[in-house]
C-alpha cells in the first residue's frame, strides 16, 4: 500500500521537506547502523525506484548524490540489506502477551500476518523468536514461560506457511526486560515475543 | 518415610503463624530447655523499608550460653581477636539454639570468677565458651573450652590454628560449629556457603559464591552473559547452573577445581532447571525437546537420560526429596502453576499446593517433612512453608517486594531467598519460624541463592 502511494506523495510538495531531513543519511544508512529514520522516511528507502524517480523528477542539485546512491530496483537494494539492518528497522513487530499467558491475542494474530507475509517476501532470511517475560514469577517457570511463548509465535507463523526449517526460538525468560520498571505499564511491555534476522 | 499428599483430604487453610520447627535435640539440651532459659535477642534492624518475616507466639526456648570475649595471648593483634569473637558469637546467635549472655562483659560476673563455670550459673547461664587465642608463628590458635555450669564439667576442649587475617572469620565458623555440634548434637551450619547470581556489568549475571553470613563474596564465572540458578551437590563440591553462553540456554557443571561441563548442548531449545539426586549421580531437569517442557533424569556417570513426565502442560523445577524417592516439581497442568509431587520414575503425580493461583519453586526441607514454595498473595510474592504430614501452609514472609526461589539450609531451620523490597532484588536469609530475617547482599542485585550442604571433611 505504501507503494501505491508514495508516487503521489512524492509528487506533491511534501517531499521536499521530508527529503532534506531524510536524504542526508539514506545513502550510507543503507550499508551501517546509523539511527532508523522517522517512519515517514521509512517507506521512501524501503521503496527506492519510486523514490528515485522522484526525486530526480525534482532536479534539486543538492540531492542529486543521494539519488545517485539509492538507484537500483527493490531487489537489488535488499540483497544489499543484511539481517541487522532489517532487525534495525523493526521490520518484524513485537507481540505481546497477557500474565502467565502465552495465548495469541488478536492484535498478535495480526501482527503475525504481517510478520509471515514479510518472510514469505524474503525467503532467505531465518529468525529467531525470543520468548520473554515479566519480572514477576520465579526464574525456571519464567524460561518456560518464555519458551511458551516463542513456539506458539513459531507453531503459529508455521500455520501461516512460513518454513518451520526457517524458525528459531529461544526463551529468555525475565532476564532481558525492555523496560526496566516495576509496574503494569513496565510488565505488559515486557512480556513478549520478540524477531530477531538472521543472516542466511 | 514417604511424605503424604494431602490432595485427598483437601485444601486445608493457610496459618499466619508457624509453630516453631523443633528438631530433635540431644538429651543434655532437651533437659535444659525447661531450664535456664534466656531472651531471645533483638534482631538487627534493618535500613529499608524491607519486608518482615510473619512470627506470632511466643519466642522459642533457647538454650542460655554465656560466651566471654576472647581473651588474647602475647603477641595477638586486638583487631584478630575482636574478630573471631564476634563472628562465634554472631554464628551461635544465628544457629537459633542460643540465648547469649555476657555476664563477666557487662560487669555481672567479678574479673576474678572468669574462668569458674558456676559463677555463670549464678547469672542464668547454663552453658559457659570460653575463647583463648594465641600465636604460633604464622599461625593463630583459637582454643575453645565449652563448660557446663552446672557441675563445670568440660564438655568440649578444642584448639584450630589458621594464618591471619584470612583465616580469622573461618576458624570462627568452625568452632562455632564444633560448640552447636557438642550441645545439640546436630552439626552447625556456619560453614556452609550460599551460591548465588549477581549482576556484573549491563548484560551479565555471574555465578557467585558467599559465606553463610554475607562474608567473603568470591566470583565464579566470567561468562559476560546471564548464568542462572547455581545448585550445590549434596556433597557441596560441585555445582550444576544454567548458562547462555552457548547459542542456547544448557546445563553447566563446576567442580571445585574450577573445571567445567557442558551437559545437552544439542537437543530442545531450553535445557533448564537442574537439580542432583540425593546421591549425587545423577541430575533431574527440564527440557523442551520433546515439544513442551517435560522432566528428565540425566545420569551422570553413564549420560543416559530417561523422561519422567508426559503432558503438554509446563514441567519444571525439580526437586529431589531427601530420601531420592520422590520429586517435587511445578506444573500448569491445572491451568496455573502449581507444586506437585511425583515417584521419582515419574508414576503418581499428584497436586500438592490448592491455595491461590500460583505456586512454584519447590524446595523440600533437608528432614523430609515440609516444601517451600513461592505463592502469590494479593499480588506479591511470598515464601510458604507446607507440612506434608498435616497439610498446614505457614506463610513466613510479609511487606513489599517479591520474595522468590526459598532454599533450605542443611540445618532445616533457615531458609535463604531473594527479594527487592525496594525494587532491587538481594538475597536475605529467615528462620523457618519467620524470626531472624538478614539481609546477606548489598550493591549489585542478587538473584537465586542456593544454600550449600554441609561438606564432609
Amino acid at each position: 500500500m505504501i507503494r501505491r502511494i508514495l508516487p503521489a506523495i512524492a509528487l506533491s510538495g511534501l517531499l521536499l521537506s521530508f527529503l532534506t531531513t531524510g536524504c542526508a543519511t539514506r545513502g550510507t544508512r543503507l550499508e551501517t547502523s546509523a539511527p532508523p529514520a522517522p517512519p515517514v522516511v521509512e517507506p521512501a528507502a524501503a521503496d527506492s525506484a519510486g523514490a528515485a524517480e522522484a526525486v530526480e523528477n525534482l532536479d534539486a542539485e543538492p540531492f542529486r548524490e543521494d539519488v545517485l546512491e539509492v538507484q537500483g530496483t527493490d531487489e537489488a537494494l535488499e540483497a544489499g540489506l543484511d539481517a541487522a539492518a532489517w532487525n534495525e528497522r523493526g521490520v518484524l513487530a513485537t507481540v505481546h502477551f497477557g500474565f502467565d499467558s502465552a495465548r495469541l491475542t488478536d492484535a498478535a494474530l495480526a501482527t503475525l500476518e504481517a510478520n509471515a507475509r514479510w518472510l514469505r517476501e524474503h525467503p532467505r532470511f531465518r529468525v529467531i523468536v525470543e520468548g520473554h517475560c515479566d519480572e514477576r514469577g520465579t526464574t525456571e517457570y519464567n524460561l518456560n514461560l518464555g519458551a511458551r511463548r516463542a513456539r506458539a509465535i513459531r507453531d503459529h507463523l508455521v500455520r501461516l506457511g512460513i518454513d518451520a526449517e526457517r524458525i528459531e526460538t529461544i526463551s529468555y525468560g525475565e532476564e532481558r526486560p525492555v523496560d526496566p520498571g516495576h509496574g503494569e505499564a513496565a510488565w505488559a511491555k515486557n512480556r513478549r515475543g520478540e524477531f530477531r534476522l538472521v543472516n542466511p | 518415610m514417604t511424605p503424604q499428599s494431602p490432595a485427598v483430604a483437601g485444601p486445608p487453610s493457610r496459618r499466619r503463624l508457624a509453630a516453631p520447627c523443633l528438631p530433635l535435640l540431644s538429651l543434655s539440651v532437651l533437659a535444659l530447655l525447661t531450664a535456664g532459659l534466656a531472651p531471645l535477642p533483638a534482631t538487627a534492624q534493618e535500613d529499608e523499608p524491607a519486608i518482615e518475616g510473619v512470627i506470632s507466639g511466643a519466642a522459642p526456648a533457647r538454650v542460655a550460653l554465656a560466651v566471654p570475649p576472647p581473651v588474647a595471648g602475647p603477641g595477638v593483634p586486638g583487631p584478630w581477636a575482636a574478630e573471631l569473637g564476634d563472628v562465634f558469637r554472631a554464628d551461635l546467635e544465628f544457629s537459633g539454639w542460643f540465648g547469649l549472655l555476657d555476664p563477666l562483659g557487662e560487669g555481672r560476673i567479678a574479673r576474678e570468677d572468669a574462668d569458674r563455670p558456676e559463677a555463670y550459673r549464678a547469672v542464668g547461664a547454663s552453658y559457659l565458651a570460653t575463647m583463648r587465642v594465641d600465636r604460633s608463628g604464622e599461625r593463630v590458635l583459637l582454643r575453645v573450652r565449652l563448660f557446663e555450669t552446672g557441675g563445670g564439667s568440660v564438655l568440649m576442649d578444642r584448639t584450630w590454628g589458621g594464618r591471619p587475617p584470612n583465616d580469622l572469620r573461618r576458624m570462627a565458623h568452625v568452632a562455632s560449629d564444633a560448640v552447636v555440634e557438642a550441645l545439640t548434637g546436630r552439626p552447625g551450619i556456619a560453614t556452609t556457603r550460599i551460591a548465588f547470581v549477581s549482576r556484573r556489568g549491563r548484560k551479565a549475571k555471574e555465578v557467585y559464591l558467599m559465606d553463610y553470613d554475607g562474608a567473603r563474596v568470591f566470583r565464579l564465572t566470567t561468562t559476560g552473559t546471564i548464568n542462572l540458578s547455581p545448585t550445590w551437590s549434596p556433597d557441596a563440591r560441585r555445582l550444576t547452573f544454567l548458562s547462555f553462553l552457548g547459542d542456547k540456554p544448557s546445563i553447566y557443571l563446576l567442580d571445585e577445581n574450577g573445571a567445567v561441563t557442558t551437559l545437552h548442548p544439542a537437543g530442545g531449545e531450553l535445557n533448564a532447571a537442574p537439580d542432583f539426586s540425593p546421591d549425587g549421580e545423577s541430575l533431574a531437569f527440564s527440557s523442551d525437546r520433546d515439544g513442551n517442557s517435560e522432566i528428565y533424569l540425566y545420569d551422570l556417570r553413564t549420560g543416559r537420560e530417561r523422561r519422567l513426565t508426559r503432558h503438554p502442560a509446563i514441567d519444571t523445577a525439580p526437586c529431589w526429596s531427601p530420601t531420592g524417592r520422590e520429586i517435587a516439581f511445578t506444573s500448569d497442568r491445572t491451568g496455573s502453576p502449581q507444586i506437585w509431587i511425583m515417584s521419582a520414575d515419574g508414576t503418581n503425580p499428584r497436586r500438592l499446593t490448592y491455595e491461590g493461583r500460583y505456586n512454584e519453586s519447590a524446595a523440600w526441607s533437608p528432614e523430609g517433612g515440609r516444601i517451600a514454595f513461592v505463592s502469590r498473595i494479593r499480588g506479591r510474592f511470598e515464601i510458604v512453608i507446607k507440612d506434608l504430614a498435616s497439610g498446614r501452609e505457614s506463610i513466613i514472609t510479609k511487606g513489599p517486594g517479591n520474595k522468590e526461589n526459598p532454599r533450605w539450609a542443611p540445618d532445616g531451620r533457615h531458609l535463604v531467598f531473594s527479594a527487592n523490597p525496594d525494587g532491587r532484588y538481594a538475597i536475605y536469609v529467615i528462620g523457618d519460624d519467620g524470626r531472624g530475617l538478614r539481609r546477606l547482599t548489598r550493591g549489585e542485585e542478587a538473584f537465586t541463592p542456593d544454600w550449600s550442604p554441609i561438606r564432609a571433611r
